[in-house]
């Protein structure tokens, strides 16, 4: 190669293409003209502006064009019932409390926070109240000391520490967990998981069936649909996509799909995933709703991370661990409220009145590993950022104001790699005592694979036990099927056409040979 | 035929142009931006000063219940609200200017506030409606570093700064040429160190601080 220094060289590039010869007195203009223009800006803008923009691109990884984003894969689980600080208080680096809150009933009584160690069902207590009213109440006009008032006992203030769930405390430390993630609305299963669906729960605040056929289908599964976009809902035992009709239903498989589909790379672009319901009091049910054994539902939730995990589309997907509602259990964070098609300066009104914090897991290459998130995200949070990957309009006010959690991402430095997690034995517990099976003819995961009773709660102090006497007194008294099972009571699910029956361990699981057998 | 020199200072200017845009815009999967400009180092007990800088799309600020403030807390952790926020208060004013029905906006507000401890701190911000403190927007991802180094250098630098007045006002008042020649002597001197002052505190603090 010739040398560009040499003047003869030059000289001969000069005249032969003078437009892309640029000689060395070139060059230091053009340098001077463009540092000439960033000083004049640098005196038009305020130095603070400049200072904190600068600042702000260096924390700030701007989010990849939608056609670049390299996520295609999206798999949401969402289970039931449980708080951020019940569950995930402990998590180091986020805004967690567990010991040491008080919390007064209506008789004036103090309690503490107290730890649940062992007692995975909470037989001996109430479901906590999560209604539209109770969780008014439990807010208490943003005192949050409302969660005894509410119709709720003890076991609404007891938490879970590191040790003892067998897979949340797991996930949640590898990947990318978030402390600022409220669920949709304040109020029951119904109202949130249609928000999951549709950023909107069609003015319902409780957990009534829609009329005739469902809802009109307006949710992200649509708009994918009307785009060309792949979706599917996969359900264990009721699908809660029939609250959209027929329309619901078409698109929904059993669970056992998803893991073939996750298996074979055949996901779809979005996946909705959904736990068994049915069998609370058998201890059965898989979604760690009281009074269901947490630990099958984390079973259940370590088989589906597991199957994406070692699915060909992990490398790029993203996998939401979220749970419906805060269950009633306490939570020291106070939710804001935001703009919603439904809002009302009357808080009893306003569905913009978020719920309580809950645990929120993201599980990715492009999660950040060992990470906590303290941006606001909702539900549809979520689904702002399957929108933005899809392009699509917005489904109603909230997702189009609701952040972006694609911000929560490093799309700059994946890790494919997955990290080691643990696989929980497929514990199923023993029924609740003096509690009336469900009318689903023998529901839950069956005979022949009960491990027996939980070990015994540690009690606080005999306040406590006096409390924990009345509420099995109550409970004894109180048949509680999930509310979801009003889908098959009710005949809603028959009149549309579908067939329930109950979860059993092989349709739950991915390794149903795994589930522990009564010795 | 465009010179070289011409297309580049047109390139250079339509990248800018698009740039401040960028900046300036809001889209329709933001419909809502809040800017925030602030130091990435303060001082204790110094006001920090605070620009928010607010751009929406037509109409999606029209459903507010009430005017709409800016509000700023510095804290160690941002709640979801400014109300559930506990801080130091920087800014909570209107929204100026008020917001047209129907009209993309851009304006904001600004304020400031003293930082009460040393440590990493958010710049936690909100839009909110002034009737049931909706939060239109939010942004937390704006930190500032409440040094010691930054204090320490700050305070020097305020000393100095008094030191070289009262050095100044004795200049003024002196009568006779020996005390004239001492305070000019003094004066010089003063100034030497408030410059050396000053060099150290741009070194601790950044710049944008105010010394």
């Amino acid at each position: 190669m010739r040398d560009l220094r040499d003047p003869v060289e030059a000289e001969r590039l000069g005249t032969v293409a003078p437009e892309a010869f640029h000689t060395r007195r070139d060059f230091l203009k053009r340098t001077a003209v463009t540092a000439g223009l960033g000083a004049s800006m640098g005196l038009v803008l305020d130095p603070d502006t400049l200072v904190a923009e600068a600042a702000r691109r260096q924390r700030q990884v701007k989010l990849p064009s939608p056609r670049n984003m390299p996520i295609d894969t999206f798999v949401v689980l969402m289970m039931e019932n449980r708080s951020f600080d019940h569950y995930l208080g402990w998590l180091p680096g986020a805004d967690g409390r567990q010991a040491g809150l008080e919390y007064t009933d209506p008789a004036g009584h103090k309690f503490a926070t107290h730890r649940l160690r062992t007692d995975f069902q909470g037989c001996a207590y109430l479901d906590p109240d999560h209604s539209w009213q109770g969780g008014r109440t439990e807010l208490d006009g943003g005192r949050m000391d409302g969660f005894l008032k509410a119709a709720s006992d003890v076991f609404s203030i007891g938490y879970y520490t590191q040790d003892d769930l067998p897979f949340t405390p797991h996930v949640a430390r590898a990947f990318t967990a978030f402390d600022r993630f409220f669920c949709s609305v304040l109020s029951s299963t119904y109202p949130n998981r249609e928000y999951m669906h549709a950023a909107q729960s069609y003015g319902k605040t409780d957990n009534s069936t829609p009329s005739g056929n469902g809802f009109p289908d307006t949710t992200i599964f649509s708009s994918l649909s009307k785009v060309g976009v792949s979706n599917q809902y996969f359900y264990t035992d009721i699908p809660v996509s029939a609250l959209w009709g027929t329309a619901g239903l078409k698109r929904s498989s059993q669970v056992q799909s998803f893991y073939e589909q996750a298996a074979a790379g055949t996901l779809p672009a979005l996946s909705f995933v959904d736990p068994s319901f049915n069998g609370e009091d058998q201890g059965t049910s898989g979604d760690e709703h009281p009074h269901g054994d947490v630990r099958v539902g984390q079973a259940f939730v370590a088989d589906i991370v597991h199957a994406f995990m070692e699915s060909p589309q992990y490398k790029r997907g993203a996998l939401f661990i979220v749970y419906d509602e805060w269950g009633g259990f306490f939570d020291h964070v106070v939710p804001p409220r935001v703009p919603d098609l439904r809002t009302s300066r009357d808080l009893n009104k306003d569905f913009g009145q978020m719920g309580f914090r809950i645990p929120a897991v993201v599980v990715s290459p492009y999660a950040r590993r060992g990470h906590v998130d303290h941006s606001v995200y909702g539900f549809e949070s979520i689904l702002k950022m399957i929108r933005y990957r899809y392009g699509l309009p917005p489904l109603t006010p909230r997702d189009l104001y609701a952040n972006n959690i694609a911000a929560a991402f490093d799309f700059g430095s994946p890790r494919f790699t997955p990290p080691s997690l643990p696989s929980p034995a497929h514990v199923i517990a023993s029924a609740c005592s003096g509690t009336l099976p469900v009318g689903s003819g023998g529901a839950g995961v069956g005979v022949g694979t009960v491990l027996g009773s939980p070990p015994p709660v540690t009690l606080p102090s005999p306040l406590v036990r006096a409390q924990e006497r009345a509420a099995q007194r109550r409970a004894a008294r109180r048949p509680k099927p999930h509310d979801l099972q009003n889908l098959v009571t009710s005949g809603y699910l028959e009149r549309l056409g579908f067939h329930y029956e109950p979860a059993t361990a092989a349709t739950m699981f991915r390794h149903p040979s795994m589930v522990a057998k009564r010795p | 035929m465009i010179r070289p020199r011409a297309r580049l200072v047109a390139l250079s200017a339509t990248l800018m142009a698009i740039s401040i845009a960028a900046v300036a815009r809001a889209d329709s999967f933001t419909p809502v931006t809040m800017n925030v400009g602030v130091t990435p180092i303060a001082r204790l007990g110094v006001p920090l000063r605070v620009k928010v800088s607010v751009r929406a799309d037509p109409g999606v600020l029209d459903t507010a219940d009430g005017p709409l403030r800016v509000k700023v807390k510095l804290a160690p952790e941002c709640g979801a609200s400014f109300e559930t926020t506990s801080g130091v208060t920087l800014v909570n004013a209107p929204l100026a200017p008020p917001p047209t029905v129907g009209k993309a906006y851009s304006g904001g507000a600004s304020g400031s506030g003293r930082p009460v401890a040393y440590g990493t701190r958010s710049v936690c911000s909100y839009l909110e409606d002034t009737g049931a403190h909706r939060v239109y927007a939010s942004d937390e991802s704006v930190t500032t570093d409440v040094t010691v180094a930054c204090t320490t250098a700050g305070r020097a630098y305020d000393r100095g700064l008094r030191s070289l007045r009262t050095a100044q006002r004795s200049l003024r008042r002196a009568h006779t040429r020996a005390a004239r020649t001492r305070d000019r002597r003094l004066v010089a001197r003063r100034r030497r160190a408030l410059s050396r002052a000053r060099r150290r505190g741009v070194a601790a603090c950044g710049a944008g601080v105010s010394l």
